[in-house]
């Protein structure tokens, strides 16, 4: 029994997510920072929630309209980035893969496989989705993030949206010529 | 009446062997002395056989004309070279150094050694460098150019990336190329070919180059330039009405059909050979196949730009006018923002609005019901009529939304212009003016005052629809602070202010207050 207790004593502070004091956001709340906070954000060891959600929605909608953490809090559980991963957050705990993996799929339009497909999106089969695509190489939903592997990930979104959205501009003029061919053919 | 028929006959057959004459033995004469058409292409050349191979030809009459100014200079004699902008989309900046501060890239900017460029999200930026390279950079970039030098018969150029990704195409100009790419953990050397460097959390990578979408960029850079080409053959700044011609022939030799590229593409290295000789040899193999099929699907996704590129400069090279030149240039630029991949959806004024208060930052002014806009829109002036001297307005306003519009432009965008802000609301107030006070206020009032405000961000912060958007908010956050303390709920001084407008008596579209 005493074991027991010492073994989680020992365990329980490890499995606590890892903080930051300020978050990159607190040092620069400016609209109009947004190369300073990508800057200092590639430096960061860790990156919180707060900045993470401020980043995606940056990335997603242009602008982030919110001046608090409610506020992106709120904006990204519209948007289903929060499904499948507990709350509250705290905004200066470590932001997880696998948050971010649900946020990556939601944006991406990944319909997953049968699991994702009956159960909807979860950190864990997002976040296989994500390491398949090269989006999120090697990682497992409960690790945290330094602030330039961050980036490289927002890059890889970024990347990937770009190549599917050409993939469909190809696949309509394709299916335009195609119809096009096929109206010739029939006069 | 029989000689006058076969006078006319005469005359006839006169006229269709002149016409004869003039179709077949015209051309073929021409096409002996090389005088084979009006536009500049030079003599002695064979016709070209489509518009496509015209403009080929066209293309590289004028990169003969630049190479020539591509030749080593005498020993020990250096010239330092330049950047020019091609093509900026999004947040682009750039500085000429570390002390020096950022400022918007944009098309035609020059850059020299020590130049620094960062891009932000969904952005990019192409630039000719120096005369031998053109560099793609990716979205979320830091690159620096700390070399441009031509020096005695080698080209050298360092391109540093700190973060992100750039495209680099190089091609061989008749000098010897020392081209160098610097990354945090590494550096490459490049003698005439095209690759994409990334620097990331996972080290440096090779990867295939978009060149195709370089191409397509240079083609539309230089075809917004054809005009001048076309309507001359000098390439001195004295003659032309672009100035930065001069710099970009100098600069940017050979566009993208050009035999030195050809030479690259017959016997250069391919990305993926490329990454055979500079990456870290234990993720070679990786890498290799990375770059392979990186290559394969640029190569599937962006060749039909280029095609669509050249059906345009063949529309150019027919085009006959100078207007239509201009027209079809217009077309090209708007096709670029389409064609190369980075449309970004949320742009500023590409949606449609029904009404002014629907516009991004005026959320405030969108949530009030429309039965009570026409308060709001009195409220408004009511708080601008300090002067005690109006006599329809028995209870002056504090000029409380001025003040505060003012303090959050100050702190949301660092704008400070007490005197444009006070223009603008003198045009508020010689609307109230001038309103026939038995109409009452209506919802159309505030659509005008809406209206007065939304031209002044917008002229204000031109170009920035960020700004824009944030310099309505201040506005809206400015008329909800001065005159509601919550949803609906308006404060004292917005009953004080409706005292006038109840004094009026005239009624409005409804009443707030209760």
């Amino acid at each position: 029994m005493l074991l027991l207790a010492t073994c989680l004593l020992a365990i329980g502070p490890g499995c606590q997510r890892s903080t930051v004091e300020q978050s990159m956001l607190q040092r620069h709340p400016s609209e109009l920072d947004d190369f300073a906070f990508w800057d200092d954000l590639a430096s960061e060891p860790i990156i919180s929630n707060d900045d993470a959600l401020h980043a995606l929605i940056l990335m997603e909608d242009g602008r982030d309209p919110s001046t608090d953490f409610e506020g992106r809090t709120a904006i990204a559980s519209e948007k289903g980035w929060l499904e499948g991963t507990p709350t509250p957050l705290n905004p200066n705990e470590s932001v997880s893969v696998g948050l971010l993996s649900v946020a990556g799929c939601r944006m991406l339009g990944i319909q997953g496989g049968l699991t994702m497909m009956i159960f909807g999106d979860s950190p864990r089969y997002c976040t296989r989705e994500l390491n398949a695509l090269g989006i999120l190489p090697g990682l497992t939903p409960n690790e945290a993030l330094t602030g330039l592997e961050f980036i490289t990930f927002i890059d890889a979104l970024e990347e990937r949206d770009r190549l599917q959205r050409a993939w469909e501009r190809q696949e309509t003029a394709k299916a335009d010529t195609t119809d096009a061919d096929a109206e010739g053919g029939t006069k | 009446m029989t000689r006058l028929i076969s006078l006319n006959t005469a005359r006839l057959a006169t006229v269709i062997l002149c016409l004869v004459c003039f179709v077949t033995v015209v051309p073929l004469m021409a096409q002996e002395t090389g005088q084979i058409e009006p536009s500049g292409t030079p003599a002695m050349q064979p016709m070209p056989s489509s518009n496509i191979d015209f403009v080929r030809q066209r293309i590289r009459t004028l990169e003969d004309t630049a190479l020539e100014a591509v030749e080593p200079l005498p020993e020990g004699e250096t010239k330092e070279l330049h950047a020019i902008v091609m093509y900026a989309h999004g947040r682009v900046q750039w500085r000429s150094g570390p002390e020096a501060s950022w400022q918007d890239a944009a098309i035609d900017h020059e850059m020299k050694s020590g130049a620094m460029i960062r891009t932000g999200l969904k952005s990019a930026l192409t630039l000719r460098v120096g005369l031998n390279a053109t560099i793609l950079i990716d979205s979320n970039s830091r690159v620096n150019l700390p070399n441009l030098l031509h020096n005695g018969d080698t080209l050298e150029t360092a391109v540093k990336v700190t973060r992100g990704q750039a495209d680099i195409k190089v091609n061989r100009v008749g000098l010897t190329n020392d081209f160098s790419v610097i990354t945090p953990t590494g550096a490459l050397a490049v003698k005439g070919t095209g690759f994409g460097v990334r620097s990331d959390a996972y080290g440096t990578s090779i990867i295939g180059s978009r060149e195709n979408m370089m191409n397509a960029i240079e083609v539309h850079y230089y075809a917004t330039k054809l005009a001048y080409y076309l309507s001359g053959g000098a390439i001195s700044s004295t003659n032309q009405a672009n100035p930065t011609l001069a710099a970009l022939l100098e600069t940017a030799p050979p566009p993208s059909t050009n035999k030195a590229e050809e030479q690259d593409a017959a016997d250069a290295d391919t990305a993926a050979g490329e990454a055979i000789s500079t990456t870290n040899p234990i993720n070679q193999t990786l890498r290799i196949d990375l770059a392979i099929q990186q290559e394969d699907r640029n190569q599937e996704i962006t060749s039909y730009i280029e095609e669509q590129f050249l059906e345009d400069l063949q529309a150019l090279a027919d085009a006959a006018s100078q207007e239509e030149v201009e027209e079809i240039i217009e077309e090209l630029e708007e096709e670029i923002e389409e064609e190369v991949e980075f449309e970004d959806d949320n742009a500023d004024g590409e949606e449609t609005y029904q009404d002014v208060w629907e516009l991004p930052g005026f959320g405030e002014f969108n949530d009030i019901p429309d039965m009570y806009k026409g308060e709001i829109a009195a409220a408004i002036y009511f708080d601008l009529v300090t002067d005690s001297a109006h006599e329809e307005v028995p209870y002056p306003g504090s000029y409380q939304i001025p003040y505060l519009f003012e303090q959050k432009l100050l702190e949301r965008l660092d704008y400070s212009d007490p005197n444009a802000v006070t223009g603008m609301m003198d045009l508020i107030v010689a609307f109230g003016d001038n309103h026939e006070e038995t109409e009452g206020a209506t919802v159309e009032d505030l659509r005008v005052v809406l209206t007065i405000v939304d031209t002044f961000c917008r002229s204000t912060f031109a170009g920035d629809p960020v700004k824009i958007q944030i310099c309505r908010e201040c506005y809206s956050q400015a008329m909800y602070e001065a005159f509601f303390d919550g949803p609906l709920e308006p404060n004292s001084y917005f009953d004080y202010l409706m005292q006038n407008y109840e004094g009026g008596g005239q009624g409005g579209g409804g009443e707030i207050t209760p």
